[in-house]
């Protein structure tokens, strides 16, 4: 996948996100689908590309939010994060479906928590309730969709190596 | 160089992180909402506290070093007030010296105690003045509270003094009130405490009169105190009263004195003298 490819998926995942993702939401909570996108690149690409990757897409949901900066610096965490498990760093061996899940919770975990303790701050909103309720649960619920996503990798793959360099 | 590019190329991810974090907080700094003065409020905090663990250090010595300057001061300071204190007392009994020097139509020169031997029968004291100041034998030694003694020796800068309290001395003396005459000695035992003998048991003497010198002494002036009566026992096979006095004068707190320069009236003491000799 060439940057301008990623570059559309991830305008059309942020324009999804931004408008259409209550539809998913369960209680308000609703999966991160731009997260999944950015720790997809980290597991492939590695932690340099997945930093800039988390910039980027940080940068183009903070066009729906009134807090310039605070995307950004959470989606640049996790791209960072999940780049750690790239498979240079862990052996030949890609990450399963269930393995890019629990990536994609810890990731979308260390993304809650900065996100919703400097959105928090100064204002009347209870950071635990908002780190249990939304933090929490939007990265699990995250992860579960991350979950999907890897599954439906893996059936086109066939056995293929999903996140494998020949498929760019 | 080259290393330091590889140094930097080693740690690129960091680096990437850190300026991508660092333009994201530019980013959310540039505006000024609630969230973003919380969020100063609490930096400030943290580097507030984080300083506050930091900088023990530095100011454990610097307390160290204050403790020891303030020892130091404190010994200073000490020494000061004891200096000051031993200046006021000094001032005190000056000043009462003074009082009496002034007050007195005596010829007095004033003398510090330098040496006392309070600890044997025949105490005396060693006084800075001698010969060259006009001092010379059997002087009379006073304060403000009363008689200590009389000059027995002298050199041209020193004078030795005979004290009250010296079982050498005897001094004629007279009851204030009733005007009865006798003689006072020390018995040797207390230094605070004298005798006064040969009063006859028909004279009235009662606890808490005092004593002065009589006009009868060629040494002494008259009405010099010398004590107050504490007590007075009849002695059953004597004529006389056991009379014990409580010194004026407290001996062994002796600093300043007096020395009265009078000498003895040189045709009186020769007629004494002669008296004297005429009924041997």
């Amino acid at each position: 996948m060439n940057p301008i490819r990623y570059g559309l998926v991830l305008l059309v995942l942020v324009f999804i996100q931004g408008t259409v993702s209550g539809v998913l939401a369960i209680g308000q909570v609703s999966p991160d689908l731009v997260l999944i996108a950015v720790v997809y690149a980290g597991v492939r690409l590695g932690q340099v590309p997945a930093t800039g990757v988390g910039f980027v897409a940080g940068l183009l949901t903070d066009f729906f939010s009134t807090l310039w900066g605070l995307g950004a610096f959470s989606k640049t965490l996790a791209g960072f994060i999940s780049g750690y498990f790239h498979r240079s760093r862990r052996g030949a061996r890609p990450l399963n479906a269930w393995e890019l899940a629990g990536v994609t919770f810890l990731a979308a975990l260390v993304h809650n928590l900065f996100y919703f303790a400097l959105f928090s701050a100064g204002t009347e909103l209870g950071l635990w309730t908002l780190l249990l309720r939304f933090g929490l649960g939007g990265a699990f619920y995250t992860a579960v969709v991350a979950l999907g996503f890897g599954f439906l990798l893996f059936r086109r793959g066939a056995g293929a190596d999903p996140y494998s360099e020949a498929d760019e | 160089m080259e290393r330091l590019l590889r140094l930097l190329v080693g740690f690129r991810e960091y680096l990437l992180l850190l300026a991508f974090l660092a333009c994201s907080l530019v980013l959310f700094f540039l505006h000024d909402t609630s969230q973003l003065r919380a969020v100063r409020g609490y930096t400030v905090g943290l580097v507030g506290s984080l300083q506050g663990y930091v900088t023990w250090l530095p100011r454990f010595f610097g307390a160290l070093r204050d403790n020891d300057d303030l020892r130091r001061t404190n010994i200073e300071l000490a020494d000061e007030v004891n200096r000051l204190r031993e200046a006021r007392l000094e001032n005190i009994r000056i000043r009462r010296l003074m009082g009496l020097k002034e007050g007195s139509p005596l010829d007095l020169v004033s003398a510090e105690v330098v040496g006392k031997d309070l600890s044997l029968q025949r105490n005396t004291v060693t006084l800075n003045v001698g010969q060259d100041d006009g001092v010379g034998v059997d002087m009379p030694i006073i304060t403000d509270r009363g008689l200590v003694g009389k000059v027995v020796l002298t050199s041209d800068g020193y004078a030795v003094g005979q004290l009250l309290v010296n079982r050498d001395f005897r001094v004629s003396a007279q009851v204030q009130r009733s005007r009865a005459l006798g003689i006072v000695r020390w018995s040797g035992s207390d230094p605070t405490r004298s005798e006064l003998t040969n009063v006859v048991k028909s004279v009235d003497v009662k606890r808490g009169d005092v004593v002065l010198t009589s006009s009868y002494s060629p040494i002494f002036p008259a009405d010099l105190r010398i004590g107050v009566v504490d007590s007075v026992q009849s002695d059953p096979d004597g004529i006389f009263w056991r009379i014990r006095l409580r010194n004026s004068v407290d001996f062994n707190r002796l600093q300043e004195v007096f020395v009265v320069r009078t000498r003895p009236d040189s045709q009186r003491v020769a007629l004494e003298a002669r008296l004297s000799a005429t009924l041997r």
